[in-house]
């Protein structure tokens, strides 16, 4: 019985060894390399300002306490407001009641023109690449120039009637909040 | 919208509308390989959904409550597939033991699986945020996870039978001999898609 | 025909892994919408082969062997991390159009077989060249589907707008089952025609 086990016992505390130490260096470079490609907040934020403000150099110079604000819960949530360089605000703001009451986050540009918020651009947040949302670049590119006195409610996108309604509700909270901001 | 509400919603999801294998073209390997006659298909999307299911069970805790708190998200891929093939181990010894009827039926696909897209696939994309937010959730939840899981693979099942059954019918017909094999294949493949692509019109 | 141009020949024409091994099918039909993603999912499937082919082979004497899957996985998810890692911070308009396939470069077929079939058997520059025209064989496969399915679906190429004329059809998800059959039945009916040139000449010789 000894001599079948022992070689049994070698090769299962080699196999133990092997795979330890594979484990142990794998977890060690990723946890290097994770390390050196950190992406720090700012940059997300900055990455969104560059997919919006594609020509110019504009950058972030102050983030607004969003926390008193509590307006149109049910439709939509901003998550963070940012005062870009250029004057113009960065909303980052998730809209309720898509798809199956689903919802959607984006950044939202808006600027003052004449003591009125209005949309400059409207660019999804994060996305797989794989949802119908993240491919219409034209439908984002319709909200554009819209005031809170225009109505939001036919920029609809054929096939996606419940989601442009979440995309809808984040516009329009959007530029609510900067009203709020600007108006008192 | 209730619990239940949101169990239909992702059933009707997983299955139909972002069916896993037409829609998302994950599993694409085994729909190809093991979909030549109905008996191993379902064999195949049986053992794929049971492992789609525990794999969503292990894995969505392991990412939330301990890759997450302690910053480790970069560990995700390692641990997510060292966990995949450990449990195909695992099920493939527990029921090689306790049911060799099962697994006659099903326990040889289960190796192959390791590998297959759909289950690492499902894993990623129940820990991430635009899933839960297309569901209207702020994240999945574990309940809501394995719902996804084990409909998928059931979206997965419901693909490679139809696949077969109509395999087996193409399978007699005269084509070219470059056509025969994957390309027929391939173009039957073409017209489930086409079917499966009516459910994305549905706006619930 | 030196070893060099016979792994090249073989990882790019002769075991083309897209259009004869069938091997990585899922990365295939979905990120074939566009040239632009096929390359970028290409490119990351080259270096990670390579790298795993590479490492592989220079363990393949300490690694045993039953527990030898495990660790080709093991090996094969770090450098898949590190390309994940490396793309979200340096590119990442490629990471998110990859999205959730780029983890499953994992799973793909194409490295953990030729891991098994050729790196575990080989020595290092061998495994080494045979990942790069394996990669090769796959980036060039995907980039010209892409390339047909971006043209004929979008009317466009690499982003760059050609012409209005578009096919919805091939952007779909059955687009690109159909495309990928026409591919297939295409390269072997070439192939075919080719060995029967050859045979032909052979003859004609004697």
């Amino acid at each position: 019985m000894a001599t079948i086990k022992k070689p049994f016992w070698k090769s299962f505390v080699t196999s133990l060894i092997v795979m330890i130490s594979i484990i142990v260096v794998c977890g060690g470079v990723l946890a290097i390399v994770n390390d050196l490609c950190k992406v720090s907040d700012e940059e997300r934020i900055q990455r969104a300002i560059d997919k919006i403000y594609v020509d110019t150099d504009v950058s972030l110079e102050e983030t607004l306490d969003v926390s008193t604000y509590d307006k149109n819960q049910d439709i939509g949530e901003i998550k963070a407001c940012y005062v870009l360089s250029n004057g113009d605000y960065l909303v980052h703001v998730t809209g309720k009641k898509g798809y199956s009451n689903g919802s959607i986050t984006l950044y939202v540009s808006v600027s003052v023109d004449n003591s009125f918020a209005t949309v400059k651009k409207t660019v999804l947040d994060n996305y797989k690449g794989q949802t119908l949302m993240s491919k219409l670049t034209d439908f984002y590119d319709r909200f554009s120039g819209k005031t809170s006195s225009d109505d939001l409610t036919d920029i609809v996108e054929a096939g996606t009637t419940r989601s442009s309604q979440a995309v809808q509700n984040a516009v329009y909270c959007s530029i609510d909040y900067v009203n709020t901001v600007i108006g008192g | 919208m209730g619990t239940f509400g949101t169990i239909m919603l992702i059933a009707v999801t997983a299955m139909f509308i972002n069916n896993f294998v037409v829609v998302q073209f994950l599993g694409i390997c085994p729909f190809l390989g093991v979909s030549k006659d109905i008996k191993s298909a379902v064999g195949m999307g049986v053992a794929v959904t049971f492992v789609m299911t525990i794999t969503c069970l292990i894995t969505y805790p392991i990412y939330t409550y301990i890759l997450v708190p302690l910053e480790l998200e970069y560990l995700e891929v390692i641990v997510f597939i060292f966990v995949i093939a450990s449990l195909v181990q695992m099920i493939e010894a527990v029921i090689k033991k306790f049911s060799p009827t099962l697994y006659n039926a099903m326990g040889i696909y289960l190796p192959l699986i390791t590998t297959n897209c759909a289950v690492l696939g499902v894993a990623e994309l129940v820990i991430d945020v635009g899933t839960a937010e297309a569901l209207g959730l702020a994240s999945m939840g574990i309940l809501n996870s394995v719902a996804y899981g084990f409909f998928g693979g059931i979206g997965f099942l419901i693909a490679i039978v139809i696949m077969s059954g109509l395999r087996e019918k193409v399978k007699n017909l005269p084509i070219s001999k470059h056509l025969k094999g994957f390309p027929v294949a391939m173009l039957t493949a073409t017209f489930i898609a086409m079917a499966f692509y009516v459910f994305s019109m549905i706006s619930l | 025909m030196n070893k060099f141009s016979k792994i090249a020949s073989n990882g790019l024409i002769k075991e083309n892994p897209t259009f004869k091994l069938i091997l990585g099918t899922c990365p295939t039909l979905a990120l074939t919408t566009a040239a632009f993603n096929g390359i970028g999912m290409g490119l990351a499937v080259t270096f990670v082969l390579i790298c795993s082919n590479v490492l592989i082979s220079l363990l393949k004497k300490v690694i045993p062997s039953n527990v030898r899957i495990p660790a080709y996985i093991l090996i094969i998810a770090t450098f898949v991390t590190i390309v994940k890692l490396v793309l979200d911070k340096f590119i990442p308009s490629l990471y998110d159009a990859l999205g959730v396939y780029l983890p499953l470069i994992v799973v793909n077929c194409i490295i953990l077989g030729r891991a098994e079939s050729f790196a575990s058997k080989n020595p290092v520059t061998d495994s080494a060249l045979d990942g790069l025209f394996m990669g090769l064989g796959f980036t060039v496969s995907i980039t010209l589907m892409g390339a047909v399915r971006e043209i004929l679906g979008a009317g466009a190429i690499f982003g760059f707008k050609l012409w209005d004329f578009s096919i919805d059809f091939f952007a779909s998800s059955a687009g690109a089952f159909f495309t990928y059959a026409i591919f297939i039945a295409l390269f072997n009916f070439i192939l075919y025609k080719i060995e029967q040139k050859k045979k032909l000449s052979l003859l004609e010789v004697k």
